[in-house]
């Protein structure tokens, strides 16, 4: 009996035993991993992604440059697609059955390539009207694995500013890897302020969970929507350009490659930024993209290559306004110093200058830009025997160049801001030895020439400093983000190395440089009557002819734009840049232009041609 | 009146209650599982849950009728029912409706049953009958040729109708056959064989032969644990002398498969030490054949399984193992229901939310899986709720057999105790993948009318005889 009492205890320890065990695997397949719930979900949900409609673009005067459009594309899961009746298909959607076999063939080839996971949705139809679109989704259960897809693609109501305002395209791998918002199909700025303001613009997406059974009918709405999220619109960005002065600058650019960007001096806004060549931006967009994007990229002015902010030009003789200002801080030069200029400076490597009067003052100098004095200005501030050493005052020069944002970002909110180059020490250590080079083996840069670029935005940013007398805002391109303001790096002051006063000496030069009438002022061509235009011409030495540049501000006091210009390979600076500035200074400031000669001749004019 | 009175007194009330919660908590799981807007009453009589409903009240009927027999009817009818159900399969063998594969069902009319399910209550009543007689001993060579035989006829009935799943429900009587008796060690050589079994199709053979050697040697110390010492220098000799062998082999580049070299080694060795160890033959002689007839069973199961098993035999059994993973075909019941169970989480879904066995993602989902549908919308908690009155059930059964003069109440007991355990654990583990798919039904939840009037009529006769205990 004591045997038989054990045994029937053994059983039900065996019965526990192996309960214990389908109990330990329920907890694992229940509690632990996720696996199967992720997998339930993929079975029987269908998630559709509800796409917000991405924030509009205007410009400083609330007109809007970017808006959207929906557009339509009818779509297959590889997986899932069964027998369909391929003429009515045709029939509805309005193409012909070539095209349609064409596309599926496609697909179907990606899939097998692995390009696309055989439950990712794919496009096979794009762009379909609406009423074609009305009517596929009736017929949608008679075509098992297709779906349609309704989405916002960008429309453009300006024709201006493409480079500046970016464009919109499909996520890539790098965009989903990047950031795991992005699914397959999803669009993201591909540049300007599109990239550079992707996460504002885009709102968020939301989802409406329908479940479907195993045959993939959609049945219902999962919990009555109580999981689903409502898309957000993005938000609306105002920008800072006056899209009236930016077309206007991009006519005036037509056939000239080069750059004008244009900034409120009082708050760094920029009110015109133009990259010539320029485009519609319209031929970026949903429709035509595909058909433009190589064209622009293999055009050899290169289009798409955004000057203003990426070009580090030579900044010529408008650099000498910044060793001016710099020998100023330096007390190594007062208005009042005189050189000689006997054509030029010659002492070591020659540095050419024009026929102008001798000996000159500072203000003089500017405004008939005198090589020979910038040469003298520059050695003193080098050879300023306060310093021990040359790589000591050199190193103190490069430290007032970046002070006004010069070899360095700028920090603003430019997608692809490039930061131009200043040389260093080590730059002049490496071409010509350590201790092995002197202030005339780098005397070039007495004139903005050598080892310097300066793009366009920092020049007209320099200018802006000089508007304010000793400050700027960093340039930014966005005024608004609706209800959110700005960033506050923005709206703070940047002062530079050089006290304010000294900013007082030199706008006088450059005052009449332009307004010095008939006493060998060098931008004559940019006066205009009543403006009180402050500027400097320069004509930057480069590899192929030289760029025609004009820096200027308007007017004198209070001023309310300052201006950069370059026209590549036109010459010299008075004579394209110059004119091109002041016709949009005026534009801006009085909203008309005076001069239609100036602006026919320059209209009329082709230099891109001209250099090829 | 007196005599309603006593069974009312003497009926085990506790296994009534969870009997009648098992039955509604499973008509609810069907309507669950077959839910649909069309037809969203649970009394529509064109649905399986309305048709559940129809059975679930014959089931009592029938339960109301067995607790008013004479209790001396089931003694005495036990070998006349047995041999009835017999001829039920016969019958059905040769006129019977084929449904997924196997010809088991009986068309009466519009109704469809299975003899199969009956025959497990006949053949408990059988075997409790011929245990139960006066002087039988469970030992004796002949008793267990009858006991064999008592088995054997219907299980090889049913294996011609092509369904191995009620076939294996037989094996369950083992659990009687041990409580009646039979050694502990037999129960253990079915376990060791059926290890040895998923091993020879788990591993390749290398592996198995070493797995073996392994477990001969360390049967060896067991035994001999006194001279180990002695052992290990001797194993150690053993050892040296084996990576000579494979040295010679690889150096000459003699074609032959390790394995055999070491079965051939080991034979050796152990005949050299058979030799050395003349006093003490047995142990060594049972280490020898213990591990000869392994490597025999091993390889005969490989190439049984590979010569013998039908395709979809094997399907089964490979999945299970983790063989291959064909998730479209016949790994797919398997995986949607593990989908559906694991998506249950810890409180599951909600009534009537689950989505896998709705919409048809789980096969079966109102029969044999029906466990999903409680995992998926019930939950973890849920199953556990669910395995929880399964175990006070069985215990109940174990208390109520153990507490029985009658000794043909308490094999009857342990035969229904191992048959509901049996279909419990191997469905529920078949849902969660534990093992391959076996087609047997989950005790009172699943729909179809013969196997829910067969387990109520098990458990029926149980209470009944309990009451005269």
């Amino acid at each position: 009996m004591q045997i038989f009492v054990t045994k029937n205890k053994i059983i039900l320890f065996a019965v526990c035993l192996i309960t214990a065990v389908i109990v330990a695997k329920l907890f694992y397949i229940q509690i632990i991993d996720d696996e199967y719930k992720q997998i339930a979900k993929r079975n029987a949900l269908y998630y559709q992604t509800q796409y917000p409609a991405r924030g509009l673009i205007y410009d400083r005067n609330k007109n809007v440059l970017v808006s959207n459009q929906t557009m339509y594309d009818i779509t297959v899961v590889p997986r899932e697609i069964g027998d369909f009746d391929t003429v009515e298909l045709c029939k509805i959607l309005n193409v012909n059955r070539e095209t349609i076999k064409q596309s599926l063939l496609d697909v179907i080839k990606k899939y097998k390539n692995k390009g696309i996971a055989s439950y990712q949705q794919t496009p096979i139809v794009k762009h379909i009207s609406i009423e074609a679109y009305t009517k596929f989704q009736e017929q949608l259960y008679k075509f098992p694995g297709f779906y349609t897809r309704a989405y916002t693609a960008r429309k453009y109501t300006t024709k201006s500013a493409a480079n500046l305002l970016g464009y919109i395209n499909e996520v890539d791998k790098t965009d989903i890897a990047n950031d795991k918002y992005y699914q397959q199909g999803d669009f993201i700025g591909k540049n300007g302020i599109e990239a550079q303001y992707e996460n504002e613009l885009r709102g968020r997406k939301g989802v409406a969970i329908y479940t479907r059974d195993v045959l993939n009918r959609i049945q219902d709405r999962y919990k009555n929507g109580k999981e689903d999220s409502m898309a957000v619109t993005g938000l609306d960005l105002i920008c800072t350009i006056d899209s009236e002065l930016q077309n206007y600058g991009e006519k005036l650019m037509r056939n000239k490659a080069g750059s004008i960007v244009a900034i409120e001096p009082s708050t760094g806004e920029i009110l015109a930024l133009i990259s010539s060549p320029c485009f519609d931006p319209s031929l970026l967009d949903e429709e035509n993209r595909v058909n433009n994007y190589k064209k622009l990229v293999n055009d050899k002015n290169k289009p798409l290559f955004n000057r203003a902010i990426m070009s580090p030009y030579p900044p010529g003789s408008v650099f000498k306004v910044a060793n001016a200002l710099f020998g100023l801080q330096e007390n190594v030069l007062t208005p009042d110093t005189y050189y000689s200029c006997a054509m030029g400076y010659h002492v070591g490597r020659s540095v050419g200058c024009h026929h102008h009067p001798s000996p000159i003052n500072m203000t003089q100098s500017l405004m008939m830009s005198c090589n020979a004095y910038y040469c003298h200005v520059f050695r003193s501030i080098i050879d300023n025997p306060e310093y021990e050493n040359i790589y000591d005052s050199f190193d103190k020069w490069t430290e007032y160049c970046s002070s006004f944002g010069f070899g360095r970002k700028l920090d603003s909110d430019l997608y692809g801001e490039k930061g131009g180059i200043i040389p260093t020490t080590r730059t002049f250590d490496a071409k010509y030895g350590k201790n092995r080079w002197k202030s005339l083996s780098i005397i070039s840069l007495a004139i903005g020439q050598g080892e310097i670029g300066c793009t366009p935005l920092q020049i007209a940013n320099f200018m802006a400093t000089v508007a304010n007398r000793g400050y700027y805002y960093i340039p930014h391109v966005i005024k608004d983000i609706e209800g959110k303001g700005i960033d506050a790096r923005f709206t703070q002051k940047h002062y530079t190395d050089v006290d304010t006063a000294n900013y007082e000496k030199v706008t006088e030069g450059m005052y009449l440089a332009v307004n010095g009438l008939g006493i060998g002022n060098t931008a004559g061509r940019a006066y205009v009557y009543g403006l009180d235009i402050c500027g400097k011409t320069g004509t930057a030495q480069n590899a192929g002819e030289d760029h025609s540049t004009f820096a200027c501000f308007a007017p004198r006091n209070n001023p309310k734009i300052a201006i950069v210009v370059y026209v590549e390979n036109a010459g010299f600076g008075a004579t394209w840049a110059a004119p091109i500035a002041s016709l949009m200074v005026e534009k801006y400031l009085t909203g008309k232009t005076t001069r239609p000669y100036e602006e026919e001749r320059i209209l009329n004019a082709n230099l891109l041609d001209k250099n090829q | 009146m007196n005599r309603q009175k006593s069974i009312l007194h003497t009926l085990d009330w506790k296994t009534v209650i969870v009997y009648i919660i098992l039955v509604i908590t499973g008509w609810i799981c069907i309507y669950s599982s077959m839910y649909n807007t069309e037809h969203s009453s649970i009394l529509d009589m064109s649905q399986r849950y309305g048709m559940q409903l129809m059975w679930i009240g014959t089931a009592f009927g029938l339960a109301l009728f067995i607790l008013c027999l004479d209790i001396k009817v089931f003694t005495v009818l036990s070998v006349p029912v047995y041999f009835f159900t017999l001829l039920l399969l016969l019958f059905v063998l040769f006129s019977g409706v084929e449904v997924n594969g196997s010809k088991s069902w009986l068309a009466i009319g519009s109704v469809r049953i299975q003899p199969v399910e009956f025959m497990k209550i006949a053949t408990s009543l059988m075997v409790s009958y011929v245990i139960s007689e006066y002087g039988f001993k469970i030992n004796s060579f002949i008793n267990i040729i009858k006991i064999l035989i008592i088995f054997t006829i219907p299980v090889i009935l049913i294996l011609m109708q092509k369904d191995t799943g009620s076939a294996l429900v037989f094996s369950s009587f083992l659990i009687m056959l041990y409580r009646a008796g039979m050694s502990g060690w037999i129960i253990i050589g079915i376990i060791y064989l059926s290890i040895l079994f998923i091993i020879s199709l788990l591993l390749p053979a290398f592996e198995t032969v070493c797995i073996l050697l392994g477990l001969s040697v360390l049967i060896y110390i067991v035994l001999n644990f006194n001279t180990l010492w002695k052992n290990i220098k001797i194993a150690f000799a053993f050892f040296i002398g084996l990576i000579i062998v494979l040295f010679i082999r690889n150096e000459t580049g003699i074609k032959l498969e390790t394995y055999y070299i070491l079965l051939i080694y080991f034979a050796l060795s152990m005949l050299i030490l058979l030799i050395s160890y003349k006093g003490r033959i047995s142990k060594l002689l049972f280490i020898v054949v213990f591990f000869f007839s392994s490597v025999t069973i091993s390889f005969s199961v490989d190439y049984v399984f590979n010569n013998f098993l039908k395709q979809h035999q094997k399907d089964r059994i490979e999945n299970m193992l983790n063989m291959r993973v064909d998730l479209q075909g016949t790994g797919y019941n398997v995986n949607q229901s593990k989908i559906a169970i694991g998506s249950g989480g810890l409180f599951g879904q909600g009534f009537l939310q689950g989505t896998q066995t709705k919409f048809n993602f789980v096969p079966e989902q109102s029969t044999d899986f029906i466990f999903c549908t409680i995992g998926e919308e019930a939950g973890f908690v849920g199953c556990i709720f669910i395995i929880c009155l399964y175990l006070f059930l069985l215990f109940r059964i174990v208390i109520i057999a153990e507490r029985q003069r009658f000794i043909f109440t308490r094999i009857f007991a342990y035969c229904i105790f191992g048959i509901l355990f049996f279909h419990f654990s191997v469905n529920i583990s078949m849902t969660v993948g534990l093992i391959p798919v076996i087609g047997i039904p989950l005790p009172f939840l699943s729909y179809g009318g013969s196997s829910l009037w067969a387990f109520t009529i098990m458990l029926f006769i149980l209470l009944k005889l309990d009451t005269k205990r």
